[in-house]
């Protein structure tokens, strides 16, 4: 009897992991993007899609360019070349942050998590709500009690950032990118310096919100083996240059990323 | 059974009906006990005219003014005058600098401006001969307690805005610089205004002299005792207006947009907030009441006639907020409030305490300031208690000894034990020099006395007879 309900748990898990849909139609295409910091070239005309409700990871060696390509979707940096277009065939490209998260619903989170340290944990998340028309203080609160609850900070809405530890830090920012009610967000490498229990909240959260909210979710990683049982389908960088994309299936056998760099990683990604 | 369950209900009821016409007081006890700072800030400035008739504590205050330990009420009417004034001009400055982020070291160009545009709201401007506009004429109106022009008025929200104009355009160019540079652009404005004022535009602006104009408050048909506490009280309302909108801006949802620039400016901008505009509009309001604060202090030298000069683009004029406000407490509205209450209460003693030495009262303060910086940085409204409990002893006991002093010759022997220089300059032969000594000795004791008498407890007979509020080893 046990045994059947377990089975009958996991087919159902199963099956809530194939109701996800997503679309053919992209919400973001990346075209022919260029950065240079003077010689060097940071990000080299890196062209892919990003569809609907996928979750995309991207993965490369240090210094490969990801946090840069996550600098120019959201605005923080101009690239010297090439389009970012949303779904309805806007380019991006020039515009400010503010605009990119207000209007484009592109929000990110940060590789160092950058909490405004001296408000306190609800007011970090009230921020990303304020700027979003009228709307009663009652109203207000309400929003952001959902925001932090969401992310299971309730019992320490009033400390202050400066004294939360890490693992909190990262969900904080993780809920402050999530309160702009954002349709694509990147993440950047989320699961940096986390404990494996804070890693596995993470993944429930980026899960909850692909799942249920039909996010969008980019994610920066280096550990492969969170990816491959995350994500639909992986970006590989190596030097500013797109080498492979496909699933993770795909890339760990992928002859080209082996050699360039995973190395024995790749292969502990086909055995679990 | 009908009977016996409606009984059980009506029980039920009055029990649920008991339990919420329950007061809990200590809740509201609580609120009261953390408002309790600005209620007394509100009622002592209401009532400042009243309190030495009071009962019992007017008799106290009568005496303690006979004293001369605290001052007559003439002197406390410009004290207060004086406070009011600059109470709005320094939490404006905390707006912009505490709570946005943008520290200006140049916020006497807005009060100065504030102050000439009033002028020329009132006494028109002519330039080479054509009138840009006339001068209002005189036109009272009664608002119950007083009479006052209300030309006058307006011009005063004129000049504020005139000067939130010339502050939006200013922040419109300096958007882009951060911290330092932004600073060092505002440090230079009141310096260039103070050149111009001075050398090229001196006919429009007087000079050093100043220009003069009318006041207020209407000055005719009544003692100037009286005019000059009906100006106080105008200016008081003004100040809780001015003061009540930028507390209730700090405190919404736009205090907190403005403080998330401060604290991240970046992340700021990834969570959707308009950086942009949030700087203006802090910018904006700053400048607004420090121009409201220039317009009042056009009114405030005590003569008949109001008078502006280009003392607002002064240095100092520009470093007084600062100064005030860290020593209260960066980043909030309570804290410039009590670092401008106690600074101008600290200026007038040390001003009278140490006589020998004339202006020596700024050089003191510039010392406490390196001290809090050094020891307190978020300044005394978030002080250590040991702090607090050491200054609030000290100041009950200086009034405490100052009463009882006579009865022990304590000004006597105080005189013989240290010769006609003094200590440190403190003019011993003055109530104000020996106040500020006795405050300076009660502090050290308060502050230290907690310490000692814990320790010497512990030497000598232990933890016996008990432990309150035991406080973990550092
Ligand atoms: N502002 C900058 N100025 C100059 N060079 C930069 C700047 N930002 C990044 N770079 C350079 O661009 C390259 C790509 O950097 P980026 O931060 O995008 O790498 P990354 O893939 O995110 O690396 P990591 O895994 O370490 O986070 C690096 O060589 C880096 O030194
Ligand atoms: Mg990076």
């Amino acid at each position: 009897m046990i045994k059947m309900s377990i089975e009958e748990l996991d087919d159902e898990l199963e099956l809530e992991e194939k109701e996800r849909v997503i679309s053919d139609t992209p919400i973001l295409r990346i075209i022919d993007l260029t950065k240079k910091f003077g010689e060097l070239i940071a990000v080299n005309k890196a062209t892919f899609d990003v569809y609907q409700g996928e979750i995309l990871g991207i993965i490369g060696p240090n210094g490969s360019g990801k946090t840069t390509l996550f600098n120019m979707i959201s605005g923080v940096l101009k690239p010297e070349e090439g389009e970012i277009l949303t779904k309805k065939n806007e380019n991006i490209v020039g515009k400010s942050t503010t605009k990119i998260v207000k209007k484009h619903k592109i929000a990110r989170t940060f590789q160092i998590v950058r909490p405004f340290k001296l408000l306190q944990a609800l007011d970090n998340v009230t921020i990303p709500h304020i700027p979003k028309g009228l709307q009663s203080p009652k109203t207000l609160k309400t929003r952001s009690l959902t925001s932090l609850l969401e992310v299971d900070m309730g019992e320490k809405k009033n400390y202050p950032a400066a004294i939360l530890p890490h693992g909190d830090l990262k969900r904080l920012d993780f809920a402050r990118a999530l309160a702009t009610d954002a349709e694509v967000l990147l993440l950047d490498e989320p699961y940096s310096g986390l404990s494996v229990e804070d890693s596995f909240r993470i993944t429930q959260l980026i899960k909850n919100a692909n799942q249920e909210k039909g996010v969008t979710i980019m994610i920066v990683e280096h550990k492969l083996k969170l990816l491959a049982n995350l994500v639909d389908r992986i970006v590989v960088l190596n030097q500013g240059k797109i080498i492979a994309i496909g699933t993770p299936e795909e890339i760990s056998k992928n002859q080209v990323v082996i050699e360039s760099y995973l190395g024995k990683e790749a292969s502990s990604i086909v055995s679990s | 059974m009908s009977t016996n369950k409606s009984n059980t209900t009506n029980d039920t009821m009055k029990k649920i009906k008991d339990r919420i016409s329950e007061v809990n007081w200590s809740y509201h006890w609580d609120r009261i006990k953390d408002k309790g700072g600005y209620i007394v800030f509100v009622l002592t400035f209401i009532f400042i005219k009243q309190i030495p008739y009071l009962p019992i504590i007017g008799n106290l205050i009568q005496d303690a003014q006979n004293r001369n330990i605290i001052p007559n009420i003439e002197t406390l009417n410009s004290l207060f005058i004086h406070m009011v004034i600059l109470l709005i001009f320094i939490v404006s400055w905390d707006l912009l600098s505490g709570y946005s982020g943008q520290v200006s070291f140049g916020h006497g160009f807005f009060l100065g401006l504030g102050s000439y545009f009033t002028v020329y709201y009132i006494n028109g401007l002519t330039v080479n001969g054509r009138a840009l506009f006339d001068g209002k004429s005189e036109n009272f109106i009664n608002i119950g307690f007083t009479t006052i022009d209300l030309n006058v008025f307006t011009a005063i929200l004129v000049g504020a805005t005139v000067s939130a104009i010339i502050s939006i355009l200013i922040g419109l160019i300096t958007l882009r610089l951060k911290g330092t540079y932004f600073a060092l652009i505002t440090l230079i404005l009141p310096l260039i205004a103070l050149n111009l004022a001075k050398n090229l535009w001196e006919e429009y602006t007087g000079g050093d002299l100043g220009l003069q104009t009318r006041r207020l408050v209407k000055q005719e048909d009544k003692e100037l005792s009286q005019i000059v506490w009906e100006e106080y009280y105008f200016y008081l309302i003004i100040m809780f207006i001015s003061i009540g909108i930028m507390f209730w801006i700090a405190k919404s949802r736009f205090g907190l947009a403005l403080q998330s620039i401060r604290e991240d400016e970046l992340a700021a901008k990834a969570s959707g907030i308009n950086v942009r505009l949030y700087k203006l509009f802090a910018m904006g309001v700053s400048a607004f009441f420090a121009g409201i604060a220039g317009g009042l202090m056009v009114q405030s030298v005590g003569s008949p006639i109001g008078v502006v000069n280009v003392g607002a683009f002064e240095t100092q004029t520009s470093f007084t907020p600062v100064i005030y406000t860290i020593l209260g407490g960066i980043g909030t509205i309570s804290g410039p409030i009590m670092g401008t209450i106690i600074l101008t209460i600290a200026i007038y003693y040390l001003a009278l305490g140490l006589i020998q030495y004339p202006m020596i009262e700024l050089r003191a303060i510039a010392i406490i300031l390196i001290l809090i910086l050094r020891f307190q940085p978020r300044g005394l409204i978030k002080a250590d208690k040991q702090l607090k409990n050491g200054l609030y002893i000290g100041i009950f006991m200086a009034i405490l000894i100052s009463f009882v002093e006579e009865l022990v010759n304590l000004p006597q022997l105080l005189a013989t034990w240290f010769d006609d220089e003094g200590i440190f300059g403190l003019d011993i032969l003055n109530i104000k020099g020996r106040l500020i000594f006795y405050f300076f000795i009660n502090t050290i004791i308060g502050y230290f006395a907690p310490d000692f008498i814990r320790w010497a407890r512990l030497k000598t007979w232990g933890v016996w007879p008990s432990l309150p509020d035991f406080d973990p080893p550092k």
